[in-house]
């Protein structure tokens, strides 16, 4: 939306920034050329310097720098030719910038098809079905079917494979409702994304709003309007309803996919990831096991100290001359001599000496 | 209409501004140490399995006869309570005279899938809490209980009132259900069974993302825009790098502990509804009638104060304080604020008890 009267200060700002950029990078990097707009050198830059431990700070350092660059040109740009720019002005900025970083990370943190997307969808265990890996393992599954994936489920399956045919289906079919879940998830936070410009495009209608007199102050604002539209709507039953739906069908085409991939490791050789959840459901019985019978040995223990404290005053009230006696026990052991019928169970104390300062 | 009063001029000399910080912070992160964290010596008193019980050493001797052990949430790494010398919890409680200890939950993997709130509560607690109990020789100690592990330590507190003198929480969540709680509103469409049998193991990646989602804009780009004014500060930028490292350090989650977390708490709201049960035994929190300090952030987004306050109306005890912080769930434990207000004033509270 940018304006068509290119010109003016606006547009001189926009050239001086980019020229400044430039210069600053130029001095800092060893060699090489820039070009205009300057971010692109950033990435040269720290891709040639970086430091390995710190290679994902730069990165994402770069990225939001390069958002906000963005944001700044973006609003240059469209206030080009103006000299009182106006709140529509700049929504006009806001909306030329959220274009550009339409699939970027950057501007939309969730992504159409972007990082957003990919890092939900990978944090399941790399089943990310854009370009990843899954996909690549799934192409050939796909591509004999140009048909509607939910009657998948439903088809027959005959002869020696059928079994494993129809693992297949069910996974092509669950896919089907995984995309389906994908795109209503993805539509809500467009949504929420475009309430938010028009939530911004209010704040600055606002006369009783604080004033605005940096572009920071400008881009905190947006993005205080993007997320108080993001929150609404995350908050709505219907989003909660999209994204249970979105989870539970990720996880339908996980499971399907792990079966796939056990029953390949099964006819390998290899052992299977069911075995091994047998085996920790075993090691968690015996160390339950172990664990009470810890706790057991520790009760054995008091009670044979308490009976031997006990044993011992018995003998002392034998004795012509009485002497007390402290026993060392502890709470619930003290209370299960108290209620048993011992006739001398008068010593007690449930405060011992620290064995530490 | 709102005043807007950028000029061309100012423009240019704010991104000029923006970009020589940029240039900057190549100097500065190139010229960075590996950060540290966890600054207060500590010794190991009692281990089972991943977990092992920390007990932290002053640099005098505690002045305070009752220990206090900090539970810790099961998300994300301790060491938050002990973060750097100038921003810990513990080592403003050691100052003070209290005796620390902290639960070290380890790193789960799969082998301890089958973990659960039975074996976390009444199994680790227990335990840790016995073996303090044991070399102090005294019946009860003091409970400091952290976000999740703070529901743990109110659970652990309702099954063995008797050995719990008193009860503080930080940023705990009691009523899972109010219309501002976010992570709880999603997770009540989740078919957890579903969930929990496909992943094993909760990945830690998984914990992450869903965090950063509940404030996009804010965690995924306006925060590393923010950096950028901090890049010629190698001291500030240490800090930011320190907490980037807490947040991102994060174990998996057990799988069965998650799952009934998610179902007991987050969709069945079992703390308030009542009929929850960890193991075989019941928790009533009505049997928590010891003194109880709550502490809660008023800019939490993840356990808003909506959800820690019903506290009060659940807990047995006649003598329960509220301390409202200003600021967040990270902002309680490192900010400046937090150093002059968190640390004193449990210590104040403790010391009238």
């Amino acid at each position: 939306m940018n304006n068509p009267n290119f010109g003016g200060p606006w547009a001189d700002t926009l050239t001086r920034i980019n020229r400044d950029l430039s210069d600053v990078w130029q001095r800092m990097l060893p060699s090489g050329s820039l070009d205009s707009p300057a971010f692109d050198s950033y990435r040269a830059l720290f891709e040639g310097r970086k430091p390995e431990a710190q290679s994902g700070m730069p990165q994402r350092l770069m990225d939001q720098g390069k958002a906000f660059f963005g944001f700044v040109e973006n609003m240059a740009k469209s206030l080009a030719g103006n000299t009182n720019a106006s709140p529509q002005d700049f929504t006009n900025g806001l909306n030329s910038w959220l274009g550009n970083l339409n699939s970027q990370f950057a501007g939309n943190p969730f992504g159409a098809q972007g990082a957003g997307a990919g890092a939900f969808s990978g944090a399941f265990g790399g089943a990310n079905f854009g370009n990843g890996a899954a996909a690549q393992f799934l192409k050939p599954m796909m591509q004999p079917f140009a048909i509607n994936l939910d009657a998948l489920k439903d088809q027959p399956t005959f002869g020696y494979s059928r079994e494993k045919q129809e693992q297949s289906n069910a996974l092509m079919a669950d896919m089907g409702g995984y995309m389906r879940a994908m795109q209503a998830y993805q539509a809500l936070i467009m949504q929420s994304q475009f309430d938010g410009v028009k939530r911004f495009q209010t704040s600055l209608n606002d006369s009783e709003a604080s004033p605005i007199d940096s572009l920071r102050g400008l881009y905190d604002a947006y993005i205080d309007s993007a997320e108080e539209a993001f929150a609404e709507t995350a908050l709505k039953p219907e989003f909660r309803q999209v994204y249970g739906d979105l989870v539970n069908a990720q996880m339908r085409v996980k499971r399907h996919m792990m079966t796939l991939a056990e029953n390949q490791s099964r006819d390998l050789g290899m052992p299977t990831r069911s075995e091994v959840i047998t085996l920790a459901k075993t090691v968690h019985e015996l160390k339950r096991s172990r664990s009470e019978l810890v706790d057991v040995k520790r009760e054995l223990a008091e009670l044979k100290a308490a009976v031997a404290a006990l044993q011992k005053q018995a003998k002392v009230k034998d004795a012509p001359v009485a002497t007390p006696v402290t026993a060392t026990l502890t709470a619930p052991v003290a209370k299960q001599i108290a209620a048993a019928p011992a006739p001398a169970a008068t010593a007690k104390s449930t405060r011992r000496a620290p064995k530490k300062a | 209409m709102r005043k807007i009063s950028i000029t061309p001029e100012r423009a240019f000399q704010e991104a000029q501004k923006f970009n020589q910080h940029l240039a900057d912070g190549v100097q500065t992160l190139a010229g960075l140490d590996e950060v540290h964290y966890g600054v207060t010596p500590k010794q190991e008193v009692y281990r089972e399995d991943k977990m092992v019980l920390y007990r932290f050493i002053g640099e005098k001797k505690p002045t305070q006869k009752v220990p206090l052990l900090i539970v810790y949430a099961l998300v994300n790494r301790p060491y938050m309570v002990d973060l750097q010398a100038d921003r810990s919890l513990v080592k403003n409680l050691l100052s003070m005279g209290h005796d620390v200890y902290l639960i070290d939950w380890g790193y789960p993997d799969l082998a301890d899938r089958f973990l659960s709130l039975d074996d976390y509560i009444n199994g680790y607690i227990r335990r840790c809490v016995d073996s303090i109990a044991r070399d102090h020789g005294l019946d009860a100690i003091n409970l400091l209980g952290i976000c999740q592990g703070g529901a743990f330590s109110l659970c652990f507190t309702s099954i063995y009132p008797e050995k719990v003198q008193n009860l503080i929480t930080m940023v705990t969540p009691v009523d899972f259900h109010t219309p501002d709680n976010m992570l709880s509103h999603w997770t009540r469409g989740m078919d957890i069974d579903l969930f929990i049998d496909t992943l094993g193991n909760v990945p830690a990646d998984l914990m992450n993302w869903c965090y950063l989602t509940l404030k996009p804009y804010r965690l995924l780009q306006q925060k590393y825009v923010g950096l950028v004014d901090i890049l010629d500060n190698s001291a500030e930028l240490e800090n930011f790098v320190r907490m980037e490292k807490w947040i991102f350090d994060s174990p998996d989650q057990a799988g069965e502990a998650f799952r009934q977390f998610v179902k007991d708490f987050y969709q069945a709201n079992k703390l308030i509804n009542g009929g929850l049960k960890i193991g075989d035994k019941e928790v009533d929190l009505k049997r928590v009638t010891m003194p109880v300090l709550n502490i809660f952030a008023e800019q939490d987004h993840l356990v808003p104060p909506s959800a820690s306050r019903p506290m009060r109306q659940v807990v047995g005890t006649n003598d329960y304080t509220e301390l409202a912080f200003k600021g967040g769930h990270i902002g309680i434990y490192v900010s400046g604020r937090a150093q002059k207000e968190v640390a004193p004033g449990i210590s104040a509270w403790l010391s009238k008890r």
